[in-house]
């Protein structure tokens, strides 16, 4: 009979919060004698004194029992820590298990976070981060956006619409490169053309100078903290003056230092250690100002900066009107689209970024596979937990009947997963701290991980390792304390029930899957990486020097230094060449009309020597090589490769005339096709000819593998004779080769170590239950043994199940990862094969190891002396 | 043996007072009578479970009554080892007033 009534003695809300006040289930005695007292007032001083009374008595005790309640917590939580810790202690392999698997897990998921973290923070350092937006096009039919513009954009923007407060154009050099301040010359490359409101936008703290006025005249240099260190050393750089010399002529020019500015930082989807007024185009540039601020072709990025009340989508609305007005275009045939500055890391790779960009997948990537860590980190936990607990049903039972409750018990056994979490917090924390450098280097990114500076990040952990030791251990406790005593006293609780064993099975089958999922894409993408660095690229990329040259004469009159260089024993073979087989990039078109063919087609070319094909060992399969004793093989002959030969459909296209930049040639052979691009695209038609007057910047050299470094000191030599006061810097062909795949070489990397560090939670895991299993088991063993039986035979008997569960895991996990690889090897134009042996070794390892470690612990179990296990009765 | 506070000392001897009707209500009207002042029933059984815990009272239920809205009554009992701590905190209480009178706690007493 409760009373909870309103018009009966005690008022319901008072009744409430008296419950709320004293925890403990005492139902009787306290709230008894409450409604006791309060009826004997009732009847002595009338309902209302008596409610008057009551109430009072309850609100002023509000106080004084939460702080009861909180020391008694503490104390309680003292206690608990007490209990948990001995409990950890006498499971210790278990628990040492559950505490690396948990680190494990927290580590991975930790540094995931981090490199998650510095992905999206990328220019997110600038002020106006969040007004500014770079112009792309977009085209009908076309998927993909462009990113580059015409050059009169960023100020016509500027002009034509008042919520654009400023305006830049980021132009990557390709006019200039030696720079020269007094006896220290260098190449320099990462040069940036930009407009004087670049350092008003963008946040580039000025350590010198004035960055409002740094780039407003023509000719002006900005410098960075470490070019004004490699420059200038410890003197002051603003004022003096570098000279830096154009890439296609000899001239060269003095630029100002302006102002210096600070490092770019590592999260900028961009980076520079030169800006340069834009206006210097005007000067570096053939044409003049006019061939620079014209509309007729695209090559800077604009980046436009609006008034913090503008809205994006609206300004993009009036751009339709804007682009008919200035460049008459029809209506829909191009539009400009806004993307955000914060956008631009994650958006993909458009073709020309400035820098390398990442994808916003690739992130999801990590994160799915972090996560798919620790959930099986979880489950082992689960799993353990649940098995062990009837070795710990005495235990419970014993509490149970001592007067524990089940929401005690629950609280003690969560309190245990919650500090194996938070044990494996602190290890992991360690672990962090330790593998951060090497991480950091290897993913590219600035890492570093103060804790003063991250408050935020030591929160985020340790509420992550809660998390994990909550949801692991709510499942266990739950089962756990609700344990009868009865069926605890009774035995009738057995390790092999029904619903233990299935719920074992489904986790251990998860488990499976997720570690076979793993090793199918981790041997694949392995797979594919080395099929790519093994595919024959079509050319010889071993052992070939490559030197680019800026230097005029010594680019048309080379044979001098080439018969020098041949004279070395360890020189092999010695080209120049407009472009190395990596670097060709340019295109045109041809055209033939002849035999009933009406051909236009476009292809990639660049201008070689004779040497060329000797050197990458690139063959000729049709008709000859260029020359020496055909002296019009410079003025109209061409050869072109496979793919070009096969577009015209003819037996043999040698002698054939087609018609090029105005101009006719023959062709006078056809060479194997190569591959120029990475094997992300096919093979292209492409188109070579000879020069030999015009001045070809690369040298390939090919060198013998005896005494590498004093061939190279000796070409260096020969260079300082021939091309003094231009720098000698040489790369070998294949580590240029290496650098295009570095994307999926570290893919890899990551993806193995997932990989074996899921499998290792794995085997863990399945260590840990099989030896619980084996031990409980270890009775029915001992029997077995002195009945006669065969420890083989047990063996495979304990196993069948665990072979159930193997292949139910490798049905499920088998089109899964086909889906994954699939998608991805979707990317290559040349891909392996996802190859069912693949599939195959996968579910043979998952399953030798389950089974040795099966096979361990039960050789064990039977090794114990049957009289010992039976004894126990 | 654990130290008693003051209230659990109240507490116990109001369970010796009562003998065999110290429950609930009837403690806390006694402890009133006997400090003067008036505890409410939070304090009280927070004080019975320290007892309990300590190892000095044990509690049984007895009848459910009507008027406690359907509840059992809940009675205290002192244990042995509770008698013992009384004693202890008894001895203690007379060594120190041991000679004490009213009189002499008046300045000037020699």
């Amino acid at each position: 009979m409760d009373v909870s009534r309103p018009d009966s003695n005690l008022p319901k809300f008072i009744y409430w919060i008296l419950k709320r006040l004293y925890v403990l289930n005492q139902r009787d005695g306290y709230l008894g004698d409450i409604e006791e007292e309060y009826r004997e007032k009732r009847t002595a001083i009338g309902k209302r004194k008596a409610g008057i009374w009551l109430r009072q008595r309850a609100f002023q005790e509000i106080p004084r029992t939460v702080a009861y309640h909180l020391i008694w917590g503490i104390e309680m939580f003292k206690n608990y820590l007490m209990i948990a810790f001995r409990n950890i202690k006498k499971h210790i392999s278990y628990s040492i298990i559950n505490v690396f698997s948990f680190t494990i897990a927290l580590s991975c998921s930790m540094l995931i976070l981090l490199y998650i973290q510095s992905e999206l923070r990328y220019d997110d350092y600038h002020e106006n981060a969040q007004n500014i937006y770079r112009v792309l096009r977009e085209y009908p039919g076309e998927s993909s956006l462009i990113n580059s513009s015409e050059h009169p954009l960023a100020a016509t923007l500027k002009n034509d619409f008042p919520e654009v407060i400023r305006a830049t154009r980021i132009k990557k050099n390709d006019e200039i490169g030696i720079v020269e301040y007094q006896s220290e010359v260098f190449n320099e490359e990462a040069i940036y053309f930009v407009d004087q409101d670049f350092l008003n936008m963008f946040t580039f703290p000025a350590l010198s100078g004035d960055p409002n006025s740094a780039l407003i005249q023509p000719f002006s240099v900005v410098l960075t903290q470490n070019m004004a260190q490699k420059y200038f050393g410890t003197d002051p750089p603003v004022g003096k003056t570098l000279r830096i010399q154009e890439w296609y002529s000899d001239r060269k020019r003095d630029y100002t230092v302006m102002a210096v500015v600070e490092n770019v930082p590592s999260h900028s989807h961009f980076t520079f250690d030169f800006l340069i007024s834009y206006n210097t185009l005007y000067s570096l540039k053939r044409g003049g100002r006019e061939s620079v601020e014209t509309w007729a072709y695209f090559e800077p990025k604009t980046y436009i900066q609006l008034d913090a009340s503008a809205d994006s989508d609206d300004l993009e609305s009036k751009f339709p009107n804007f682009l008919t007005k200035h460049k008459r275009r029809e209506p829909d045939s191009e539009w400009l689209r806004l993307q955000r500055l914060t956008d631009i890391h994650l958006g993909g790779n458009m073709q020309f970024e400035l820098e390398r960009n990442s994808h916003s997948q690739v992130i999801t990537l990590f994160s799915v596979v972090s996560l798919l860590i620790v959930i099986i980190a979880g489950l082992n936990y689960i799993n353990l937990s649940v098995a062990r607990s009837t070795k710990r049903a005495m235990e419970v039972g014993m509490r149970k009947v001592l007067g524990a409750i089940k929401p005690q018990l629950f609280r003690q056994f969560m309190s245990e997963s919650l500090i194996i979490a938070m044990i494996a917090l602190v290890f992991s924390l360690l672990l962090v701290g330790v593998l951060l450098p090497g991480f950091s280097s290897f993913v590219n990114r600035d890492l570093t991980f103060n804790i003063l500076d991250n408050p935020g990040f030591i929160l985020l952990f340790l509420g992550l390792a809660l998390t994990i030791g909550l949801f692991s251990g709510i499942y266990p406790s739950l089962f756990i304390s609700s344990f009868r005593p009865i069926q605890i006293m009774k035995r009738s609780l057995i390790v092999g029930s029904k619903k233990q064993t299935s719920l074992r099975g489904v986790l251990l089958t998860v488990q499976f899957i997720i570690s076979i999922v793993m090793m199918v894409c981790s041997l694949t993408i392995q797979r594919q990486v080395t099929f790519i660095r093994n595919q024959d690229l079509g050319f010889d990329k071993e052992h070939i020097l490559t030197v680019y040259t800026m230097d005029r004469n010594l680019s048309q009159n080379p044979d001098v230094l080439k018969q020098q260089l041949l004279s070395h024993p360890e020189i092999l073979g010695v080209s120049t060449s407009l472009d190395l087989p990596t670097t060709i990039r340019r295109y045109m078109s041809v055209e033939y009309d002849d035999q009933g063919l009406d051909l236009d087609f476009g292809t990639s070319f660049t201008f070689i020597d004779y040497d060329f094909l000797s050197v990458y060992g690139i063959g000729v399969v049709d008709g000859r090589n260029f020359a020496k004793e055909f002296t019009t093989d410079d003025q109209y002959s061409l050869l072109i490769n496979e793919s070009a030969a096969a577009k015209f459909g003819l037996t043999s296209p040698v002698g054939i005339r087609v018609h090029m930049e105005g101009r006719d040639w023959t062709v006078i052979g056809v060479i194997e096709d190569f591959h120029y691009k990475s094997l992300h695209w096919e093979i292209e038609p492409s188109v070579f000819l000879l020069n030999t007057n015009r001045g070809l910047d690369y040298f390939s050299i090919k060198i013998g593998s005896n005494d590498i470094s004093g061939t190279i000191a000796f070409i260096r030599e020969q260079w300082k004779q021939f091309s003094d006061g231009y720098p000698f810097e040489y790369t070998f062909l294949d580590s240029r080769i290496d650098q295009r795949y570095q994307a999926e070489d570290k893919l890899e990397q990551s993806i193995r170590v997932l990989t074996l560090l899921a499998i290792t939670i794995a085997c863990l895991g399945l260590i840990g239950l099989v030896s619980f299993i084996a031990e409980h088991k270890k009775k029915e063993i001992g029997i077995r043994k002195v009945l006669g039986a065969d420890v083989k035979r047990m063996i495979v008997l304990i196993s069948k199940d665990l072979m159930k569960c193997l292949i139910l895991a490798l049905l499920i996990a088998s089109p899964i990862g086909y889906f994954v690889m699939e998608n991805w090897l979707k990317k290559f134009a040349y891909r392996t094969s996802i190859g069912i042996d693949l599939f195959i070794l996968s579910a043979a390892v998952t399953f030798i190891i389950a089974f040795l470690t099966i096979g361990h612990q039960i050789m064990k179990a039977a090794r114990t002396n049957p009289v010992e296990t039976i004894k126990y009765e | 043996m654990k130290e008693l506070t003051k209230l659990e000392e109240v507490v116990m001897i109001a369970i010796v007072r009562l003998k065999d009707t110290a429950y609930g209500v009837n403690i806390k009207k006694e402890v009133h009578i006997l400090t003067g002042k008036e505890y409410f029933y939070n304090t009280l059984y927070t004080t019975f479970d320290q007892l309990i815990r300590k190892g000095f009272i044990t509690k049984h239920f007895g009848e459910a009554e009507s008027k406690r809205g359907g509840k059992r009554k809940v009675y205290f009992q002192m244990t042995r080892d509770g008698r013992e701590a009384l004693e202890e905190a008894f001895d203690r209480q007379s060594r120190v007033w041991d000679g004490i009178t009213k009189q002499s706690l008046k300045k000037g007493w020699t």
